[in-house]
């Protein structure tokens, strides 16, 4: 059709004044398909930030953009993660540019063998299978291929960690409010639960009833012997239960994220 | 005047009072272990309810460890922890996850069951002794 059916996700930021027609949101190659083609949506990124179009005839393909000192690779991908002026590093290598890619909560590792990886948040992109080379023949020494699948997989990487954090962290986060109190709140409002339960109880005077009803009479005795132990004993067993449940329901969450995280991760 | 009494009145007699925060967190530690456990075996939420249970369980021969040389309380245990499997195996437990609040009044449910049933045949024994 040649024209998106939604806004280019990538907003304004192509935008030329100079070129009005970069300014329409639904256009595709500037309105001009049979002149131009965008094929990948990567364009040749110069050091001062500035890139070159798609249909650029010198600089629209990677080799023609690394043959002219550019760097060839989605801007808006970068932008999107607030990685900063990362063209500045267009002519170096992974290293630099990762170094480039840097933000407060990224750092790039780079081993003696050449391998390297990119740390967000703590999470090593290498920890779910991607562990980037420089000049490795894998990335047959394409260096914004290899920043493109880092970038790709770091985007999946966080969309799936906030869905499964998401999705569990209300309950992740009860439980672990839940361990301070065992003495707490929540231990204090069942517990006077149960001592007014145990006044009942001992109000209806089960022990009594117990002995004229047999062994029925026995369990309700028993019941109630056990709710008049008391606001004091329950106040060591609601803390001691919630601790276990506390834990084996902290298990669960953490390992329902993990597989929410996992299933996430293996969808292409 | 008043004086002191020279020995004070003490009462270490209650299972309850075995329930130290040590114990809390070896029990924990177990019933995460089993957890994981039961979950490779089976489900999460049967996993879950199964832990519990096993946790509850384990609450109440802490609790009456006192009794551990008497053979009816292990065939006790051992009965009251057999009629839990079909609670954990026939009903639908839910892999929704709920905070440890929500779980905790079902697991007192569940120790107060054990913990009920170790004192009514410790009851019906002593009685039974007696005459």
């Amino acid at each position: 059709m040649g024209r998106f059916m939604s806004p280019d996700p990538s907003g304004l930021y192509y935008a030329d004044p100079t070129n009005p027609q970069s300014l329409n949101l639904y256009s595709y190659v500037l309105n001009n398909p049979l002149k131009f083609i965008d094929p990948s949506g990567l364009e040749c990124i110069w050091d001062d930030g500035s890139f070159d179009s798609a249909d650029d005839a010198q600089t629209g393909s990677h080799a023609g953009c690394s043959a002219a000192g550019g760097t060839y690779a989605d801007p808006h991908a970068f932008s999107q993660l607030n990685a900063g002026d990362w063209s500045s590093q267009a002519n170096s290598n992974l290293a630099n540019v990762a170094t480039a890619l840097n933000s407060s909560s990224t750092s790039m590792t780079v081993n003696a063998n050449g391998s390297g990886s990119v740390d967000q948040t703590g999470f090593n992109l290498s920890s779910f299978g991607l562990t980037l080379y420089k000049n490795d023949s894998s990335w047959g020494g394409d260096t914004s291929l290899a920043l493109s699948t880092a970038v790709a997989q770091r985007t999946k990487f966080v969309h799936c960690f906030q869905q499964a954090t998401g999705k569990n962290g209300v309950s992740l986060a009860l439980d672990g409010a839940g361990f301070v109190p065992g003495e707490g709140i929540a231990a204090a409002g069942v517990q006077y639960g149960v001592a007014t339960a145990s006044a009942v109880n001992s109000a209806s005077q089960g022990d009594t009833f117990g002995r004229n009803m047999g062994a029925a009479g026995e369990v309700v005795s028993v019941v109630s012997a056990v709710n008049s132990l008391g606001p004091e004993t329950w106040g060591k067993a609601i803390p001691f239960a919630g601790t276990v449940v506390n834990g084996v329901a902290t298990a669960h969450d953490l390992s329902g994220t993990s597989k929410d995280y996992q299933t996430c991760m293996s969808h292409p | 005047m008043y004086e002191p009494p020279v020995v004070e009145r003490t009462d270490h007699n209650s299972p309850f009072d075995r329930l130290t925060k040590k114990a809390a967190w070896v029990v924990t530690l177990i019933a995460v272990v089993l957890y994981f456990v039961f979950e490779y075996v089976g489900g999460a939420a049967e996993a879950r309810a199964a832990s519990i249970c096993a946790g509850m369980v384990i609450t109440c021969v802490w609790m009456r460890w006192d009794l551990r040389k008497q053979t009816w309380f292990w065939v006790t245990v051992a009965v009251l922890s057999l009629l839990q499997v079909p609670l954990v195996t026939m009903v639908p437990w839910t892999n929704k996850n709920y905070p440890g609040v929500v779980l905790l009044p079902g697991a007192l449910l569940d120790l107060g069951v054990i913990y009920g049933g170790i004192k009514l045949v410790e009851k019906l024994l002593r009685g039974s002794r007696r005459d």
